[in-house]
């Protein structure tokens, strides 16, 4: 099968075995592979409340048809199981080297089963699988796993998934690491690998990956290279990466500050990508072929930190460890972030825990005393770095927190639930949804709990009212303030969302630079495999991937009354200090309405009607 | 007349590979790196990113060492050129090679060297940092956009050939003493 590693590899950790089968091509074709495969496994292979961290769990790691190509960026895998964190969908993406490793070994999927009774790493090397033995690594943290594996097979090149102490300790927000500080942070993956005693994959390929057509795959990757070198945001990611985005939201009033108390953030400046690039950056780095290095490497010199060099970071951890949680002190924060990458934990998360506390304790529901002693004190980066080290552990206090937020504010109780920043489950991101409409909605109604990345609605920044009526027939959809058409945006992005992540490649180029429509998407999608595909069919794909996405959280017990987001967004006006954004709260029912219609989903439950499950060939498995 | 080469600046290499992709959908038509005619070197806790490749020896030692007398030297760009049809595989080119450049490819068991794809290497036209270039050793004439490199720290350097490759390369002779 062009463009594809070809094989689906499937390990039983309990028996010790494993066997590999043909990827199927119906199957690609319906759901082209990464993230859209990956659930395909998990509602065909696992019955209805499957515990995340029972043996009976499935772990599916999965690299779709443009993962190893020439395309830019063309990196990008998922890992999905059902999360221990939210009980629902758990699916995480990054980027770097290892997804394009595995299709060079062959393969297309990893489909890890059962728990294995002592602690293992699993070793592909092409057709050589092996799973050795990995007591010596129990309770080592990413970076010392990623090295250690390295240097025991005697192969710096050999590409490492690894799972850090926070993970081991059940921390129930723990994410799988590749490239050291490349997160597949969300959703507690990591936490369903250490429960089935799995502390690494580490895979090698030598392969070679046949392509339909090179000629016409080639010419439209040299078209691509010049829409992206002449794009407007090119030199501002090449130097700051996704961290532009710091100054951005706070000039608009939509920062996170101090638990989304305040839009804006008065030591912005002081804590931005900028700060970063002239501060720490000594050079650009990259993922895999991708031709916009907007990753950087960061030497921090500090007296309080001595040798931080880490990659990164992006804008969600940069806003984690300073607005979110009141701390004007960069190094502090890149300090935080590297320990978060090390003990393997998703620093959205991990920043919610921590501002609610902070929170909490601002409104006197939490005393010094019932949090180990700590000041909790907005900004005091001695309780910060205590409290990232805790919940590694779960250490005392830490331990309340390393659940998520809302198991913590169902322990506190006291009302702190209602600061609880969670959608399903799921810690909200860095920008306040009410400054942002369809962020907010996408956060409502993303099938793994509050996110942004399921949609990356960017159009409501465009302000610009004609194209909005080109594309939506509206014009408001151009503005982030305005509601009319936001269920079309989020419904639109988020196919692309899923195009992307069933593709393998960026959603900053795929979806927040549009470099290629979903016609030029089919024409690239041709040369690679050689299908008759058409841009409406790839369109069709991605409804189809957000569809089956909703059954399985429907099976779970999901509908409408869940896509919602915590009190504060819906009812509290955005105060005083928060720049344009002042006074903005977020209606959500009209947009769910809109949205709903959009999607051919009942309004009354939010789930796929049956006339839609049909046109998308998924009735015969409702 | 001394020969042009793909000259390397560390520092500037972001790590991507896409010239390796790059390198291998030309000579293969396939997508990969493992068979690519120049390589990366990394080391991920430094955050060094080192591109490897062919330094074009005056007297290059793979066509020396070769007994069949299937490499040869291109007359109007010095690439080392390999005639696959009286090469048998013996491999003493990669054991000549002073700086381990020259691998067998997994299939066809042929070495893997670079020919420079004719004069107009497709690794340097695929590079985003002007990581490598082709031919400009000159520090001025080879200035990296601002953005990628913004100061000089523990991963820079002169541009250069490749690990004390200027002293081996000048050892061995260069262009104008053409094997």
């Amino acid at each position: 099968m062009f463009s594809y590693g070809g094989l689906v590899l499937r390990v039983d950790l309990t028996q010790g075995t494993c066997f590999s089968h043909p990827t199927e091509e119906n199957l690609a074709r319906s759901f082209l592979g990464g993230r859209g495969l990956n659930v395909k496994r998990l509602w065909d292979e696992l019955p209805a409340h499957t515990d995340a961290l029972s043996p009976e769990n499935h772990l599916v790691f999965g690299a779709g048809p443009l993962v190893g190509t020439l395309f830019p960026g063309g990196a990008r895998f998922n890992v999905t199981a059902m999360s221990p964190h939210t009980g629902i969908l758990g699916d995480s993406n990054a980027g770097g080297f290892f997804g394009p490793e595995l299709k060079f070994a062959g393969y297309d999927q990893l489909i890890l089963e059962g728990r294995s009774d002592h602690p293992v790493y699993l070793l592909v090397r092409d057709d050589q699988i092996e799973l050795r033995d990995a007591r010596e690594l129990r309770g080592r943290d990413v970076w010392e796993t990623t090295l250690a594996i390295q240097q025991e097979l005697g192969d710096p090149e050999v590409q490492v998934a690894a799972i850090g102490p926070a993970a081991e300790n059940g921390v129930s927000f723990a994410g799988i690491f590749v490239n050291l500080n490349r997160a597949l942070g969300r959703t507690g993956m990591g936490t369903v690998m250490a429960a089935k005693n799995l502390k690494a994959v580490a895979v090698r390929g030598t392969g070679l990956i046949p392509v339909a057509d090179m000629t016409r795959f080639k010419e439209i990757i040299e078209r691509l290279d010049t829409i992206i070198y002449q794009h407007p945001e090119y030199e501002l990611r090449v130097r700051l990466g996704t961290t532009k985005l710091l100054k951005a939201l706070n000039d608009i009033g939509a920062l996170p500050t101090r638990h989304f108390q305040q839009g804006c953030f008065e030591h912005a400046e002081a804590v931005s990508g900028e700060s970063i690039e002239r501060l720490f950056k000594i050079k650009s780095k990259a993922c895999f072929a991708c031709t916009i290095p907007c990753s950087r490497f960061l030497v921090v010199d500090d007296p309080r930190f001595p040798s931080l060099r880490l990659e990164g970071p992006e804008y969600e951890p940069l806003a984690a460890f300073t607005a979110r949680v009141g701390n004007g002190d960069l190094a502090l924060a890149l300090k935080c972030i590297d320990l978060a990458n090390r003990y393997g934990m998703d620093a959205i998360s991990l920043s919610e825990v921590i501002s609610w506390a902070m929170e909490c304790h601002q409104r006197g529901l939490l005393s010094s005393r019932e949090a180990d002693g700590l000041d909790l004190t907005w900004g005091n980066g001695e309780a910060i770095l205590s409290l990232v080290h805790k919940v590694a552990h779960r250490e005392g206090f830490g331990d309340v927190l390393a659940d998520g937020v809302k198991k913590a504010a169902e322990r506190l109780g006291r009302g702190s639930e209602l600061i609880a920043m969670e959608g399903k489950g799921l810690e909200v991101f860095q920008a306040d949804p009410r400054a942002i409409k369809a962020y907010g909605l996408g956060n409502a109604v993303a099938s793994r709990g509050a996110d942004h990345l399921r949609s990356e609605p960017w159009f409501e920044f465009s302000n610009d009212p004609e194209e909005g009526i080109r594309r939506f027939g509206i014009p408001e959809t151009a503005f982030r303030l305005e509601y009319k058409g936001k269920g079309l945006v989020v419904k639109h992005f988020e196919e692309m969302a899923a195009i992307a992540d069933a593709l393998g490649v960026c959603k900053n180029t795929y979806n927040n630079m549009e470099v290629l429509s979903w016609d030029e998407t089919a024409d690239l999608l041709q040369a690679a495999t050689g299908w008759d595909i058409t841009g409406d069919e790839v369109q069709r794909i991605g409804e189809r991937i957000v569809n089956l996405e909703r059954l399985l959280i429907a099976r779970e017990g999901i509908t409408r009354r869940d896509d919602t987001l915590p009190r504060r967004f819906l009812q509290e006006p955005m105060p005083e200090g928060s720049g344009p954004s002042t006074g903005s709260v977020l209606e959500l029912e009209m947009m769910l309405d809109e949205y709903y219609l959009a999607r051919g989903w009942d309004p009354e439950t939010g789930l796929p009607t049956t006339e839609k499950l049909r046109e998308l060939g998924l009735h015969s498995i409702d | 007349m001394s020969v042009r080469r793909i000259v390397v600046r560390d520092e500037l290499c972001s790590g991507c590979r896409a010239c390796q992709v790059a390198c291998v959908a030309r000579h293969d038509g396939l997508f990969g790196v493992y068979t690519a005619r120049l390589r990366i070197l990394k080391n991920e806790p430094l955050g060094s990113d080192c591109p490897r490749v062919c330094r074009l020896c005056g007297r290059a030692p793979c066509v020396a060492a070769c007994p069949t007398g299937a490499l040869y030297r291109d007359d109007t760009n010095s690439a080392v050129i390999l005639k696959t049809e009286d090469c048998n595989g013996c491999a003493r080119c990669l054991e000549a090679c002073p700086f381990g450049m020259i691998a067998l490819h997994p299939r066809t068991r042929l070495p893997l060297v670079c020919d420079l794809c004719g004069g107009a290497p497709v690794c340097v036209q695929r590079c985003p940092t002007g990581a490598i270039s082709y031919g400009e050793q000159d520090r001025e004439s080879a200035k990296p956009p601002a953005m990628h490199l913004v100061r000089p720290g523990p991963l820079s350097s002169a541009p250069h050939l490749g690990d004390g490759a200027e002293d081996i390369a000048s050892s061995i002779g260069d262009g104008d003493s053409r094997v």
